[in-house]
């Protein structure tokens, strides 16, 4: 039986659609509106407000905290400066991903850890004997995602956000009561994620709903969420790989390199979990990789032609497993994970799991295409990620062009 | 000259690992924080008597044979009548049958059943285990052996032996005998190194595992024995080292940090020391994985004998021997009751945290004088009063004990944790439970002797096969420590299995080559039939 979030009475007076999922134990909107259409160009053209509330809410403190994160973590939050986040992976000792997610430094001894599963015993298991006291903040603190190109004119009326960073967070105050607001999100965009305590989250809601009324505001859902973090080229746990802790057998596990994250992965930065286990990985070169592709419209409207149907695309994101295959040989070489029609991009895009020699940019392969009844292929050719990356995402400033740029 | 092997600790298994070592030509030095070698096992440490070191042993080091204890076990019951467990099965019949004469005519018959299991398990002391984890081919020809001779058992012995694993001692016990008395002597050494009761199962396992080292013997002068022989062969011990921190650099083991500040190097490290004093509080946390942290947090340590020396002006009156000459009776092991049903209850309290309300105690004269108790059971961090409780319980067998009393040390888990490092107060690091014996001690994947952390070895009797001052743990680490591809397939050969696959394979080798030879020979034939006819004109 699932909870209401903190925002609930804010977000279900919203809910006209009475469309509601579960997540993480939490009720959440799937779409708020007849359609996830608007909800979508919200993200993208104006701003789009996420009640981010069941993702899990880790805070460590003590003087070992950092020894602490930098053993769990694959990166080196050393490296971070106070008030910095940052986004990472962490692994068990084979090195097979646990989780992913961000990471926010207050200060040496300070870190708050955002993930998608439940961390709490992982991290209580790795900080014996350190001097660090691990706090789960879930239930007490509220989250919201701004999100979308008006997000900063919208936000500055709240704080001072103009100079914020991306990855950078500041500790604030809303109406008297203490706000974290940081610059990250799940949408690839400009945008803030704002960490509350429960019982001032309806309060924040309002104000921020107030300050975005000019600026064509709009409360998202998971689906329109789903769709533009697909164009950043954001994986999702459960969906484009699985945690360990859930998987049945190795074949189903992947670690960071196999799933893009290799980046996250600091080598240099003393023993972490996994570490060695990892290090062979990088040596040796991993079995498979986590690429974007691009599926051939035109070939998947000829199939849809030949069949007297018009073209059929997603306009939500699938999730699942659809086969990929050799080109030329037909034998099966990896997997699309999820994928969407892009309505900016105007292209049909998929995030998939290959095998690394077929990771390549401009590598074609073929895609299962269910037309109506029948599964045939379609091209799907291997591309850069994120499939859209706009310029303000990174900018700093009031002056940047608030028309999207397209990649 | 640089170390080879540094050890930790310094009981019998770490002065046994030592002197194999030297005996090997290796530089050892033994760090002790005390200022005695010997630990529990000293003099002065209090157990009245211990298991015999491994004659494998005894016969490298040059020791003589040590003499088993006799009697076995003294019973003075509180109705102030006795019997005695003799070494001589016939004298033992003699002496129940004024019980129950049932349980007489049955003790021959379990004698010999115990005796053919301990023939069957007995060499699995000196064997490093082989568990499903095992992944060298010699180990397999182990496991083979062990497959081999447990095939040889009889079908009923063999049933019998896979029964025992999981029973409790009582209801082992009582498919023989009945008298109350009887079966609580039988089942005492079931619960040695164990929290159980004789209704918990796989207290039968223990019972036999504990006889399998043979039997018990005088403490003696063991500690010096192995301390003689090591320093013959060179081995150095170093005292009053308190070792602050093992050195792992990039997870291999480099040697130990004092509290001083003092580093001392070596090759490798073997640590003596339980598995939670060594990976939880002198490795440094970082270096150790989640995974083994919670595996050694969660091994079961409840310390739950207590020991007590009893220091008399004489030897005290035994209320069941009367005017009787005690000294025959006094050689041995003394089992001051109670019988199956309160021995139970004793574990009981503890169970629930208390000190037992009726004790078991077992004892032993060291000399005439001087008493020394196992008291079982006291509970780690006891409160109450284990003096007084041992001395009232006492007084029903020996009714003028005050009288001659001059003093009493009390050693509870607490003071034995605190005064030698046991983690738990526990004597035999780590609980003699079915899990946590054989291939799963200390810990599953580890008992080989070796650690998570390159060079580091364990050696204690946390390691297989756990026990009381046999020593084999130490001496099995050393031979692990040592050993190469090459002694380890000479010792496979030299077993039934290992010599069958060998000649097996010299034979399908042979064949091979037979038929090989063959093949290389008819061409040449052909080529010399080919020769032949050029060479020669064709009539």
């Amino acid at each position: 039986m699932a909870i209401p979030s903190p925002f609930h009475e804010k977000t279900s007076a919203l809910c006209t659609s009475l469309k509601w999922k579960e997540w993480a134990g939490y009720y959440a909107v799937e779409r708020y509106q007849f359609n996830h259409d608007q909800e979508y160009f919200a993200f993208r053209e104006s701003a789009g407000l996420l009640d981010v509330s069941p993702l899990f809410k880790y805070e460590i403190r003590g003087k070992d905290a950092l020894k602490l994160m930098n053993r769990v973590l694959c990166r080196d939050v050393g490296r971070m400066k106070d008030n910095q986040v940052a986004y990472s992976c962490w692994t068990d000792e084979r090195g097979k991903v646990l989780d992913d997610g961000t990471v926010a430094r207050f200060s040496p001894e300070r870190f708050r850890l955002f993930s998608a599963h439940p961390s709490y015993y992982w991290l209580l298991q790795n900080a014996q004997r350190l001097d660090v006291e691990v706090q789960d903040i879930t239930v007490q603190t509220g989250a919201l995602a701004l999100q979308g190109p008006r997000s900063r004119a919208i936000l500055s009326q709240l704080a001072d956000v103009d100079k914020l960073r991306y990855f950078h967070q500041i500790q604030t105050k809303v109406d008297g009561f203490y706000v974290v607001i940081s610059r990250t999100g799940y949408t690839g965009d400009l945008g803030y994620e704002l960490w509350v305590e429960a019982e001032h989250a309806n309060k924040l809601y309002d104000a921020v709903w107030a300050a975005g009324k000019d600026y064509n505001i709009l409360p998202a859902g998971i689906l329109a969420l789903d769709m533009v973090r697909v164009e950043a080229g954001f994986i999702m746990v459960d969906v484009d790989f699985r945690s360990c802790t859930y998987c049945v057998t190795d074949d189903q596990m992947s670690t960071p390199y196999e799933i893009g994250l290799g980046w996250t992965v600091h080598m240099d930065k003393g023993p972490f979990i996994g570490k060695a286990a990892l290090e062979k990985e990088k040596r040796q070169g991993s079995a498979w990789s986590l690429v974007g592709l691009d599926i051939s419209l035109e070939e998947l409207e000829k199939l849809f032609d030949a069949r007297a149907l018009p073209l059929d695309l997603p306009c939500a994101t699938w999730r699942g497993v659809v086969p990929l295959f050799d080109s030329l040989t037909n034998r099966q070489v990896g997997y699309a994970t999820s994928g969407v029609w892009s309505p900016l991009l105007k292209r049909y895009i998929a995030l998939a799991t290959v095998q690394s020699r077929y990771a390549k940019l401009g590598t074609v392969m073929k895609m299962e295409a269910l037309i109506d009844t029948d599964r045939r292929h379609v091209s799907a050719r291997v591309v850069q990620k994120p499939f859209l990356d706009p310029a303000r995402k990174k900018s700093v400033g009031s002056d940047v062009a608030l028309v999207p740029a397209l990649v | 000259m640089d170390i080879d092997t540094l050890i930790l600790g310094s009981d019998p298994n770490a002065l046994a690992c030592a002197a194999s070592l030297a005996n090997q030509g290796q530089k050892v030095v033994i760090l002790e924080s005390r200022d005695h070698a010997g630990g529990v096992y000293a003099r002065e440490g209090g157990l009245p008597w211990r298991t015999p070191l491994r004659p494998r042993m005894r016969r490298e080091l040059g020791l003589l044979d040590e003499p088993p204890l006799d009697p076995v076990a003294f019973c003075p019951l509180s109705d102030k009548t006795h019997f005695t467990l003799w070494q001589d099965v016939e004298k033992t019949r003699q002496e129940l049958a004024r019980l129950s004469q049932s349980d007489a005519q049955r003790y021959a018959g379990f004698k010999s059943f115990m005796d053919r299991m301990i023939a069957f398990a007995e060499p699995l002391l000196d064997q490093t285990p082989v568990g499903p984890d095992a992944a060298h081919w010699a180990s397999l020809v182990d496991a083979a052996n062990i497959g081999l001779r447990f095939k040889s058992l009889s079908h009923s012995d063999a049933l019998g032996l896979m029964r025992l694993g999981p029973m409790a001692v009582q209801d082992f016990l009582e498919e023989s005998f009945e008298h109350p008395a009887i079966l609580g002597a039988m089942a005492l050494p079931a619960f040695e190194g164990r929290f159980a009761g004789p209704r918990s199962p796989g207290t039968a396992a223990t019972l036999l595992y504990h006889q399998l080292a043979g039997p018990r013997v005088a403490l003696g002068g063991v500690v010096e024995d192995l301390v003689a022989a090591g320093t013959r062969r060179g081995v150095e011990l170093r005292f009053g080292q308190q070792v602050e921190s093992i050195l792992v650099e990039v997870g291999r083991c480099t040697g130990v940090r004092l509290q001083d500040g003092t580093v001392v190097r070596a090759t490798r490290v073997v640590s003596a020391l339980d598995p939670k004093r060594t990976f939880l509080e002198l490795i440094p946390p970082l270096e150790l994985g989640p995974e083994l942290v919670r595996n050694v947090t969660n091994l079961k340590m409840r310390g739950a004998t207590a020991l007590v020396r009893l220091k008399l002006s004489r030897t005290p009156r035994f209320a069941c021997l009367g005017e009787q000459d005690p000294a025959p009776y006094l050689r041995g092991r003394i089992h001051f009751g109670p019988d199956i049903e309160a021995m139970e209850r004793a574990y009981d309290d503890v169970k629930y945290g208390k000190l037992s309300e009726r004790p078991v105690l077992e004892g032993r004269f060291s000399e005439p004088t001087q008493l020394d108790l196992r008291v079982k059971f006291v509970p780690f961090g006891c409160s109450e009063d284990v003096r007084e409780r041992v001395l009232s319980t006492l007084e029903a067998y020996l009714p003028d004990l005050r009288e001659c009393l001059q003093e009493a040390l009390v050693k509870t888990p607490s003071d034995l944790e605190a005064e030698y490092g046991l983690s738990g107060g526990h004597l035999h690091q780590g609980e003699h439970n079915l899990h946590q014996l054989h291939f799963c001690r200390p810990l599953p994947g580890y008992a080989d002797y070796s650690s998570p952390v390159e060079r580091l070895f364990l050696c204690g009797s946390a390691c297989h096969p756990g026990g009381v001052g046999t020593g084999a743990a130490g001496a099995n680490a050393a031979r692990e420590i040592l050993s190469t591809n090459l002694e380890r397939a000479k010792s496979a050969v030299s077993t039934p299995v290992g010599a069958g696959l060998a000649v097996g394979t010299g034979v399908a080798l042979a064949g091979v080559g037979a038929l090989v030879a063959s093949l290389v020979k008819k061409p040449k034939k052909g080529k010399e039939a080919k020769d032949n006819g050029h060479s020669k004109p064709v009539s």
